[in-house]
C-alpha cells in the first residue's frame, strides 16, 4: 500500500471519529434538559423570571430538603405576582380602548 | 464664487419651501371650518354617520378587550393553580421520601422520637403555610373579581351616557338645520355638546381606571401576607431543624440523610 493510501486513510479515519463525536455530544447535549423543565410544567413566559421549581433531584441532608421546601413557597410568590402581572397588563390593554372611545370626537372635525 | 451660489441657491430654496408650507396650511384653516360652517347642515348627516360609525366600532373594540381579558384570564388561572398543585405534589413526595430515608437512619429511640417530631413539625408548617397563602389569593381573586365587575358596570354607564348625549346633540342639530337655524348657530351648538359629552365620559373614565390603582394595593396586601407567611414557615423549619440536629451526630457518609451545619438564607 503506497504512503499516500495511508495518509488518506489515516485522515479519513480520523474525520470519521470527528464527525461521530460532534454527533453524539449534540444528542447528548439534547439528552441534558435542564432540572427545572419538569414534565407537565409548562416554562415561565419569556423576559419573566420568578424563580423556578425546586429540581426533582432528591435531597440528601436536611438542610438540601428545607431548602427545597422554601424555594417551592417561593416559587408559589412568583405565581403568584406573575398573575398579578397578567392581571395588570389585561388592565392597560383596556384602559386603552376606554381611553381611545373617549377620544371618538374630534373636535377639529367640525 | 460657485460656493456663495450655491449657499444662496440652498438658503431661497428653504425660504421658498417653508412659505409654500405656512401658505399651505393658512388657506387650509382658512377654508375647512369656515366651509363647514357655511355647509354644515348639508354635511351634518355624514358627519354623524361616520361619527356613530366610529362609536359603534370603539365600543366593539371595548367590548371584544373586556372578553378577551376574562376568557384568558380564566384560563390562566387554571394554569396557575395547576402549577402550584404540581409544585405541591412534587414537594409532598420529595419530602415523604426524605423522611423514609431518616427514618432509616434513626438508631436509638430518642432519634426515631426526633424524627418524628421533625415530620410533624415540617408538615405542620408547611400546611400553615399552604393555608395563609390559599386564603390571601382567594381573597385577593374575589376582591378584584367585584373591583372588574363595578368597573364593567361603570364602563356601560358612561359608555352608554355618552352615545345618548351624542345621540340627542345630533338629533338636536338635524332638527335645528331643518327648522332653518343659522348654520352657524348649529354649529356652535352641536360643538359644546359634544364637547360636554366628551368631558363627561373623560370624568367618568378618571374613576374608572383607579380600579388599576386599587387592584395594586390589594396585591401588595396579598405580597405581605405571602412574606409573612413565608417568615412563619421559615422559622419553624428553622426550629425543627435544630430540635433534629441536637439528636443526631454529624454525618460525612452521602449516601444517608446528613445534617448542614446551616439553613441558607
Amino acid at each position: 500500500m503506497s504512503i499516500k493510501i495511508k495518509i488518506g486513510l489515516a485522515v479519513g479515519v480520523v474525520i470519521l471519529c470527528a464527525g461521530a463525536a460532534f454527533v453524539y455530544y449534540q444528542y447528548l447535549g439534547k439528552q441534558a434538559e435542564p432540572a427545572a423543565n419538569l414534565p407537565g410544567i409548562s416554562p415561565l413566559p419569556q423576559g419573566v423570571s420568578f424563580g423556578s421549581l425546586t429540581p426533582s433531584v432528591p435531597p440528601v441532608s436536611v438542610d438540601e430538603l428545607l431548602d427545597s421546601i422554601l424555594a417551592d413557597s417561593a416559587f408559589e410568590s412568583g405565581l403568584a405576582e406573575e398573575e398579578f402581572s397578567d392581571l395588570n397588563q389585561s388592565l392597560f390593554s383596556e384602559s386603552q380602548a376606554i381611553s381611545e372611545f373617549g377620544q371618538s370626537y374630534d373636535q377639529n372635525e367640525l | 464664487m460657485i460656493k456663495m451660489s450655491f449657499k444662496i441657491s440652498l438658503a431661497l430654496i428653504l425660504c421658498l419651501g417653508f412659505l409654500t408650507f405656512f401658505v399651505n396650511q393658512v388657506i387650509f384653516a382658512a377654508s375647512s371650518t369656515p366651509g363647514f360652517r357655511d355647509n354644515v347642515c348639508s354635511r351634518l348627516t355624514s358627519f354623524v354617520s361616520k361619527m356613530e360609525a366610529r362609536v359603534s366600532e370603539r365600543e366593539q373594540g371595548l367590548r371584544e378587550r373586556h372578553q378577551e381579558r376574562q376568557k384568558n384570564g380564566e384560563g390562566k388561572v387554571a394554569s396557575w393553580d395547576e402549577k402550584r398543585e404540581q409544585g405541591r405534589v412534587q414537594a409532598e413526595t420529595r419530602m415523604s421520601e426524605f423522611f423514609l430515608r431518616l427514618e432509616a437512619r434513626a438508631g436509638t429511640e430518642a432519634q426515631k422520637q426526633a424524627v418524628a417530631v421533625f415530620k410533624t413539625a415540617v408538615r405542620t408548617a408547611s400546611e400553615a403555610r399552604k393555608s395563609v397563602v390559599d386564603a390571601a389569593i382567594t381573597a385577593f381573586r374575589a376582591e378584584v373579581e367585584r373591583l372588574l365587575s363595578d368597573r364593567k358596570s361603570a364602563v356601560e354607564t358612561a359608555v352608554a351616557g355618552y352615545k345618548s348625549v351624542q345621540k340627542s346633540a345630533f338629533d338636536k342639530a338635524q332638527s335645528s338645520c331643518g327648522s332653518g337655524v343659522d348654520p352657524k348657530t348649529v354649529l356652535e351648538t352641536l360643538r359644546i355638546e359634544l364637547k360636554a359629552a366628551k368631558d363627561k365620559f373623560e370624568a367618568d373614565r378618571r374613576a374608572i381606571e383607579k380600579v388599576a390603582d386599587q387592584v395594586k394595593v390589594l396585591n401588595e396586601t396579598k405580597k405581605a401576607v405571602f412574606e409573612k407567611a413565608h417568615q412563619d414557615f421559615r422559622t419553624a423549619l428553622a426550629r425543627a431543624r435544630a430540635d433534629l440536629k441536637a439528636a443526631f451526630p454529624q454525618s460525612t457518609s452521602t449516601t444517608t440523610p446528613v445534617l448542614s451545619p446551616s439553613l441558607s438564607p
